[in-house]
C-alpha cells in the first residue's frame, strides 16, 4: 500500500517497489480465479472489463462484457487516458473462488481517486462520493480500504463486481505520485484484515508520536529563543521541527480525512513541509555552527521549490525529485556537520552521532527490506522491527541537534551563572573599593580642609605680623631720620648755645666788675641808678642763662638718642629694676604734689629670670613710661570725676618660648585718636611748656626698638586708659651672652 | 710767656677767651694766640719762636677744611718732641671721635658747650711750670 503507507520518509531513501502485493493469477482472460490468500491479501488487477457511459442494468451479473474493453484501473490516470476523458462509465469484474478459499468470509476494500458506486452480483454494497455526469458536480471519495464482506450466496457461481464511477478531472493534472491509481480492489479474509488494521495502527501511533515528539522539541526550542534571542539556531530548529510535525500530522490523519480533494491537498501539504523542513534544517546547522548563510542555502531553496513542483505536477518522475531534494539536503548536512567536526567546534560530535544512528539504522532497514523483507514485519514487544528501525533512525538526528542546543543553552547557563557570580564580586569588590576610595576622599577632604584653615590662620597670623611689622619698620625708619635730623640740629644748636650761655655767665661776671670796680667812683644818685640798671641787666642776663640752660638739657636729651646703644648690656633683674623706678616715680611726684594718691598694682613674673639688657636705660624708659602714667591719672583727678581712684598697673611677664614683657597701665585720661601716630616723635609734647621736652618717648622708643631689639606699642582708649607694652626678646644668643657676663 | 693756642672755626671764639681770661691774661699768666682753621694753626706754628711759644693748643674738631683731627695727626708727627699738649674740644661728644682722638695722642678731650670752670682748673697745672 505505498499510497497509504503512514512513514514515507524512509521510504523514499529506500529503493522503490519493495513492496509487492501478491497478486492473484489470471488463469481466465475474462474470469479470474481467486486461487489462495496472501498475507497481504490479493489486488485485484486484471480481468476488469470497462465501458464508458451510464447504463444501470449493467449492474447485472447477466450483462454481456465481453465487448467491452479490458483494462487494469490499479494504474495512473495518465496511464488510462480512456477513462480519464469519460466524465462517467462501468468496470465489471467476473471472478470464481478456489475450492481451498470457499465458505470464509470474503473482504473487499476499495482505493480510489474518483466517486463510484459498487455493485456485487447486481446489488449495490456501497456509494463512495457522489456521481454526476456534469464533472462539476462530482465529489470524489476516498473509501481507504473500508473492509466489505461480499455476500456470496453459491460459492462455486461465477461472481461478477460491478463499478459504476464519475471521475473528477483536477486528478489528471496532478502527478502519478499523488494520484497514483484510478480505482484498486482488494480481497482479504479476515485474519489479512486484522493484520493490516494492526499494521495500520502502528504506522498512525509512530506518526502521532513523532508529529507529538517534533511538536514538543517545537515548542521547547522556540521557548529558548523566545527567552534568548540572540540564539537564532533555536528559532529555525523550532522552524524545522515545526514543519516536520505538521508534516508528520499531515501523513497520521490523511487516512482519516475522505474527501478526496482535501486528503490530496494534505498529502501535497504533508511533502512541502518535510522537504522545506530539511531546508530549516540546514538553516539551524549554518546557525548552529556559525556558517555564514551563502549560495548553497539560497541553491537549496530553489531546488525545494523546483522539486516540489516536479513531485506534484510531473507524470513520470514518481518520488525521485523528493528523493533527490532530501539526498542533497542530508549532504549539506552532512557537510556542515563535517566541517564543524573538523573545526573543533564545541560538541559537534552530537550531531554527528545522530546523523551517524539514523544512517546506520537505514542501512540496516534497507539491506532488510531489499534481502529479509520478512524480518521486518517479525515483532518485538508486539511492535514490528521496521517500526522499531525506522523511528529512531527519523528522532536521532533531530534528538542530536537538539540535544546539541539543550546543551549548549545548558553550558550557556553555566557559563552565565559562573559570569555572574564573578561579576557580582567584582561588582562588591567595586562597591567597596568605591566606598574605600570615598571614605579616604571625604577624610582626605576633612583633613585638606583642616590644613586649609590652619594655613590661613597662619597667613592671616603673618599678615597681621608683617602689617605689625611693616608698620613698625615705618615707624622705626621715620623715627631713625627724625633721630638723625635731631642729632644734627642738637650739635649744630649746641655751637651758638655754647656762646650763649658762656656770654652770659661772662656778662654778668663783667657786670659784677663793673659794679665792684668803675661804679663806685660814681656819685650816690648816680651809682643808684647804675647799680638798679646793673641789677636788671644781671637779671636779664640770668634769664638768658636760665633757658640757655634749658636749651642745653633739651639739645642733651636729643643727644642721648646718638648714645643709645653706647652701653654695655647685663644681665638684670627686671622685676626689681621696674618696681624700683615705679616707686621713685611715685615718690618723685608725691614730692611736688603733696596731695597726689594713686594705687598701684604690681604683677610680677616670678620666673621672669634674669634679661640681658643696658639696665640704665631700659629704667631711664621705664621712668619715663611711669612718669607719664602718673601725669595721666593727675591730669584725670583734676577733673574732679566721682568714684574715680587713680590707679597705676605694673605687669610684668615672660611668655612661653616669646619675649619678656613689661606692661605700664594707668586708668587717666587715655590718648586721642589724633595725637597716637605722632607720640614716638621727638619734641611732641602734651605738657604745658617747660614740663616736657617731647623727647621721652621718642628716646624710649629708640632705646627699646634699636638698643634692644624689642617693641615698644600702646594701646589706648580716650578718657579710660592707656597701656604701654615694652617686648623684649629672649633669645638663645642672648641667653648665651647673659651667661657668658655672669 | 705761656702762650696757648685756640684754634676754631667760630670766630666768637676769641672774644669768649678773651673775657673768660681777661683776668689771667690781665695779670700775664696767660696768652691766646686765635686761628680760625687747622691750616692757619700749622702755618702759626710752623714759625720756629711761635711753636717754642706755646705749650697748649686747644682745638675744636669740627671745621671746614682740615679737621681738629688732622691738624692733631699733623702736630703729633711733625713735632715728636717735645710735644705740645692738645686738649680736643668738640660738640660731638661722641665716643668715636674721643677714641679716635686719644689714638693720634690727645693729651684732653673737652665737649662743648664748654665749662670755663673746670678748663680753669685744667689749665691751673700750666702755671706752676
Amino acid at each position: 500500500m505505498p499510497f497509504s503507507s503512514p512513514i514515507k520518509v524512509f521510504l523514499l531513501l529506500l529503493l522503490a517497489g519493495w513492496i509487492h502485493p501478491g497478486v492473484a493469477q489470471p488463469a481466465d482472460r475474462s474470469v479470474v480465479v481467486v486461487q489462495s490468500m496472501p498475507a497481504s491479501g490479493i489486488v485485484l488487477d486484471s480481468g476488469w472489463m470497462f465501458h464508458a457511459g451510464d447504463d444501470n442494468s449493467w449492474a447485472r451479473p447477466e450483462t454481456d462484457d465481453r465487448h467491452w474493453q479490458p483494462l487494469n484501473p490499479t494504474l495512473s490516470l495518465h496511464q488510462l487516458p480512456q477513462v480519464a476523458q469519460t466524465p462517467i462509465g462501468w468496470l465489471r469484474l467476473r471472478f470464481r473462488v478456489a475450492p481451498g478459499l470457499q465458505g470464509r468470509a470474503l473482504m473487499l476494500g476499495i482505493f480510489q481517486y474518483a466517486a463510484s458506486e459498487i455493485y456485487f452480483n447486481g446489488r449495490l454494497l456501497r456509494r463512495y462520493g457522489t456521481i454526476s455526469p456534469d464533472p462539476g458536480w462530482v465529489v470524489p471519495y476516498w473509501p481507504d480500504g473500508q473492509p466489505i464482506e461480499l455476500p456470496i450466496t453459491n460459492w462455486e457461481e461465477e461472481q461478477v463486481l460491478a463499478v459504476r464511477f464519475a471521475t473528477w478531472p483536477p486528478f489528471t493534472t496532478l502527478s502519478d505520485f499523488f494520484v497514483p491509481v484510478f480505482l484498486e480492489a482488494h480481497l482479504h479474509q479476515l485474519p489479512q484484515l486484522m493484520q493490516n488494521f494492526k499494521q495500520e495502527a502502528t504506522y498512525k501511533t509512530s506518526d502521532m508520536l513523532l508529529f507529538g515528539a517534533f511538536l514538543l522539541l517545537s515548542m521547547l526550542h522556540l521557548a529558548f529563543y523566545i527567552y534568548n534571542p540572540a540564539q537564532r539556531a533555536n528559532f529555525y530548529f523550532a522552524l524545522y521541527t515545526l514543519a516536520e510535525a505538521v508534516s508528520f500530522c499531515c501523513t497520521g490523519f490523511l487516512d482519516e480525512v475522505h474527501r478526496l480533494d482535501l486528503r490530496v491537498a494534505v498529502d501535497i501539504l504533508s511533502y512541502v513541509f518535510l522537504q522545506t523542513g530539511g531546508v530549516l534544517a540546514v538553516r539551524a546547522l549554518y546557525s548552529l555552527f556559525n556558517v555564514p548563510v551563502g549560495p548553497i542555502y539560497y541553491g537549496i531553496w530553489v531546488t525545494n521549490i523546483f522539486s516540489l513542483l516536479l513531485l506534484t505536477f510531473s507524470h513520470s518522475l514518481s518520488w525521485y525529485p523528493t528523493v533527490g531534494f532530501m539526498v542533497l539536503v542530508t549532504a549539506e548536512q552532512l557537510r556542515l556537520t563535517l566541517g564543524a567536526l573538523r573545526q573543533t567546534k564545541r560538541a559537534a560530535g552530537i550531531i554527528a552521532t545522530g546523523f551517524a544512528i539514523s544512517l546506520v539504522l537505514l542501512l540496516t532497514f534497507s539491506y532488510m527490506a531489499n534481502f529479509h523483507p520478512q524480518l521486518l514485519a517479525r515483532e518485538i514487544f508486539f511492535i514490528p522491527l521496521n517500526t522499531l528501525l525506522t523511528f529512531p533512525a527519523l528522532l536521532s538526528p533531530v534528538l542530536a541537534i537538539s540535544l546539541f542546543l539543550a546543551r549548549r543553552f545548558a553550558l550557556d547557563s553555566r557559563l552565565l551563572a559562573i559570569k555572574l557570580a564573578q561579576v557580582r564580586r567584582l561588582s562588591a569588590q567595586t562597591l567597596a573599593q568605591h566606598q574605600e576610595k570615598q571614605e579616604l576622599l571625604a577624610r582626605q577632604n576633612e583633613t585638606l580642609e583642616q590644613q586649609v584653615q590652619q594655613r590661613t590662620a597662619a597667613l592671616q597670623h603673618t599678615l597681621t605680623t608683617l602689617q605689625t611689622a611693616q608698620h613698625q619698620l615705618i615707624q622705626s625708619e621715620k623715627m631713625a631720620s627724625l633721630g638723625e635730623l635731631t642729632a644734627g640740629i642738637a650739635h649744630e644748636i649746641q655751637n651758638p648755645l655754647n656762646f650763649v650761655n658762656n656770654f652770659a655767665e661772662v656778662g654778668v661776671e663783667l657786670l659784677t666788675e663793673l659794679r665792684d670796680g668803675p661804679l663806685h667812683t660814681l656819685s650816690e644818685s648816680e651809682k643808684k641808678v647804675a647799680d638798679e640798671l646793673v641789677e636788671e641787666l644781671t637779671q636779664n642776663l640770668g634769664k638768658i642763662t636760665y633757658h640757655g640752660q634749658r636749651a642745653d638739657s633739651i639739645v642733651k636729651g636729643m643727644l642721648e638718642h646718638s648714645r643709645a646703644s653706647g652701653r654695655e648690656r647685663q644681665p638684670t633683674d627686671l622685676n626689681a629694676l621696674a618696681e624700683e623706678y615705679l616707686r621713685l616715680a611715685y615718690h618723685g611726684l608725691r614730692a611736688k604734689h603733696k596731695d597726689f594718691n594713686a594705687t598701684l598694682t604690681i604683677h610680677l613674673d616670678q620666673n621672669l629670670g634674669l634679661v640681658s639688657v643696658v639696665p640704665q636705660e631700659i629704667g631711664r624708659v621705664l621712668l619715663n613710661l611711669f612718669n607719664n602714667a602718673f601725669y595721666a591719672v593727675q591730669q584725670r583727678q583734676k577733673l574732679g570725676q566721682p568714684d574715680y581712684h587713680p590707679e597705676v598697673c605694673l605687669t610684668t611677664q615672660h611668655l612661653a618660648e616669646g619675649p619678656v614683657v613689661i606692661r605700664v597701665r594707668d586708668n587717666g585720661m587715655g590718648i586721642p585718636e589724633a595725637v597716637r601716630e605722632k607720640i614716638f616723635q621727638p619734641f611732641f609734647t602734651t605738657k604745658p611748656t617747660g614740663e616736657g621736652t617731647g623727647l621721652g618717648l621718642s628716646l624710649s622708643y629708640d632705646i627699646i626698638t634699636k638698643g634692644h631689639k624689642g617693641t615698644l606699642t600702646v594701646d589706648t582708649c580716650e578718657g579710660a586708659y592707656t597701656e604701654f607694652t615694652v617686648s623684649l626678646p629672649m633669645n638663645n644668643e642672648q641667653m648665651e651672652a647673659m651667661s657668658l657676663s655672669v | 710767656m705761656r702762650k696757648i693756642l685756640v684754634v676754631d672755626d667760630e670766630t666768637d671764639v676769641r672774644l669768649l677767651f678773651e673775657q673768660r681770661f681777661r683776668r689771667e691774661i690781665r695779670d700775664g699768666l696767660f696768652a691766646f694766640y686765635f686761628a680760625f682753621s687747622g691750616e692757619e694753626a700749622i702755618t702759626y706754628l710752623e714759625q720756629e719762636e711761635h711753636y717754642s711759644e706755646v705749650v697748649l693748643i686747644l682745638s675744636d674738631i669740627n671745621m671746614p677744611g682740615m679737621s681738629g683731627l688732622e691738624l692733631l695727626r699733623h702736630i703729633k708727627r711733625d713735632h715728636p718732641n717735645p710735644p705740645p699738649m692738645v686738649m680736643m674740644i668738640t660738640a660731638y661728644g661722641d665716643a668715636e671721635s674721643y677714641a679716635k682722638a686719644m689714638e693720634l695722642g690727645a693729651n684732653d678731650f673737652l665737649s662743648k658747650p664748654l665749662d670755663f670752670a673746670v678748663l680753669r682748673q685744667k689749665l691751673a697745672p700750666l702755671n706752676n711750670t
